[in-house]
């Protein structure tokens, strides 16, 4: 396994680490904005309660350190007067990264060319959504938190989401994700936070439900037999 | 531009009617010139543009960085690590400066024709003295001014809209009451920073 990125340090999450090339997940419907905030500093006074690696360098002084923490919230956050290319190359642009990594992203996350001059209100949530995954990794960060994507994708996309997910895990970011959405959180998680007992667990120590127990049996099957689409159009 | 023209024309016209009335009236119609010179190129450019660059830009800047704010825009850019000054207060303050001196020297040539204009109504007078006598009043320490005046208060002023911008904490009804707060204090602070310069530029030179 590998080095640890993220560990939290006061809280009811204390002892909580995350690796890199780990994928770990609230199964809340959200990342607690306690993490969320102290992870990026957002506020100095809860800075303190997570510790990060050496490797994301954070610090008081400045924020660039925040290019190695992917950030994807769910549909909001994107720049309304910028196209979605333009919205997944200003971190990179702004952070002296080449284009081509803005492109790769772009093309990783499956949004067709047709579809990067348009502004976000000129495309779905889907889009939006598949837009805030690609900013979110396109300066290939090593912490990567992303709250309910699956909100706006359909059942159907979940194993390209999925195996998104895992390629992005295979670069050795360290991957923490909140969603309500068991079935898929079951599949593309190492661990999760169990929202009864509130520790890590590899295996549910509740009842899912039937329906959520045939979604997950479907999900699988599906991931099982998935092919990559062709976006390049 | 338009808005600039006309208004620019109006108020050459409406100050130089008035101007050679009340001149008429005391007998010395030889310094209207100057006085126009004097009255639209010190106190009335700036104070014009103020009003207007308030109506026009700085409800825009406040109500379009509260609605990034409110949409999380301003939270993704911190996230990225991207500096909220770099990218949002400075370019605004440096474009709010520039537009501020540019929208005045195109108001104030609009105003000086609208001026001569005006001065027509009554007489014929040729452009090139009125031009002369217009020229002849402004001293160098006046250009300095001008420049101090419009680069001043269209820096504070953007600044703050920027700041009333970015003070929005997430209910939308939020976005209307900052502007207006934005709006009234950029009045309260063009008018100020207007009088101090003109009292400081009439403690320099002298009555």
């Amino acid at each position: 396994m590998g080095t640890s990125i993220l560990t939290v340090k006061t809280g009811r999450y204390q002892g909580l680490e995350i690796k890199s090339g780990e994928v770990a997940g609230f199964l809340q419907g959200k990342i607690p904005e306690n993490i969320f905030n102290s992870v990026l500093a957002l506020t100095r006074k809860e800075m303190e309660s997570v510790s990060l690696s050496d490797e994301i360098g954070r610090c008081e002084e400045t924020i660039s350190w925040r290019k190695k923490v992917g950030v994807c919230s769910q549909d909001r956050g994107l720049l309304s007067n910028l196209t979605l290319f333009e919205n997944v190359d200003l971190p990179v642009n702004h952070h002296e990264k080449g284009q081509e990594e803005t492109v790769l992203a772009l093309e990783e996350v499956g949004i067709p060319r047709s579809y990067w001059g348009k502004r976000p209100h000129q495309v779905d949530e889907r889009i939006r959504q598949y837009t805030l995954l690609a900013r979110s990794v396109a300066l290939k960060p090593r912490l990567l938190l992303i709250n309910k994507p699956t909100r706006y994708i359909s059942h159907h996309e979940f194993p390209f989401l999925y195996f998104w997910i895992k390629k992005q895990q295979a670069k050795g970011m360290a991957i923490l994700i909140g969603s309500w959405n068991y079935p898929f959180m079951l599949s593309v998680c190492d661990w999760y936070i169990d929202p009864e007992t509130q520790e890590k667990s590899t295996f549910p120590s509740f009842g899912v439900g039937q329906q959520w127990e045939e979604s997950l049996k479907f999900l699988k099957e599906d991931i099982k037999h998935y092919k990559e689409p062709d976006h390049a159009t | 531009m338009s808005l600039l023209v006309v208004l620019g024309l109006l108020s050459g016209i409406a100050i130089s009617i008035q101007s050679n009335m009340s001149e008429s009236l005391i007998g010395n119609k030889e310094s209207i010139g100057e006085i126009l010179g004097v009255l639209f190129f010190r106190e009335v450019t700036p104070l014009v543009i103020t009003m207007v660059i308030i109506i026009r830009s700085v409800t825009a800047v406040t109500s379009e960085i509260a609605t990034m704010k409110m949409q999380s825009e301003i939270l993704a850019l911190n996230t990225m690590g991207i500096s909220i000054w770099n990218y949002i207060v400075f370019p605004r303050i440096i474009a709010g400066m520039v537009s501020f001196f540019a929208m005045s020297v195109v108001y104030y040539i609009f105003g000086f024709l609208g001026a001569w204009l005006g001065a027509n109504y009554y007489s014929y007078v040729p452009f090139y003295p009125f031009l002369t006598s217009f020229s002849n009043s402004l001293l160098p320490m006046d250009f300095l001014f001008f420049l101090l005046k419009t680069g001043v208060i269209g820096g504070i002023i953007f600044l703050r809209a920027c700041h009333w911008g970015l003070r929005v904490s997430g209910a939308s009804y939020q976005v209307a009451i900052v502007t207006r707060l934005s709006v009234v204090e950029a009045h309260s602070i063009g008018l100020f920073i207007q009088f101090t310069l003109s009292v400081l530029f009439y403690a320099w030179k002298g009555f």
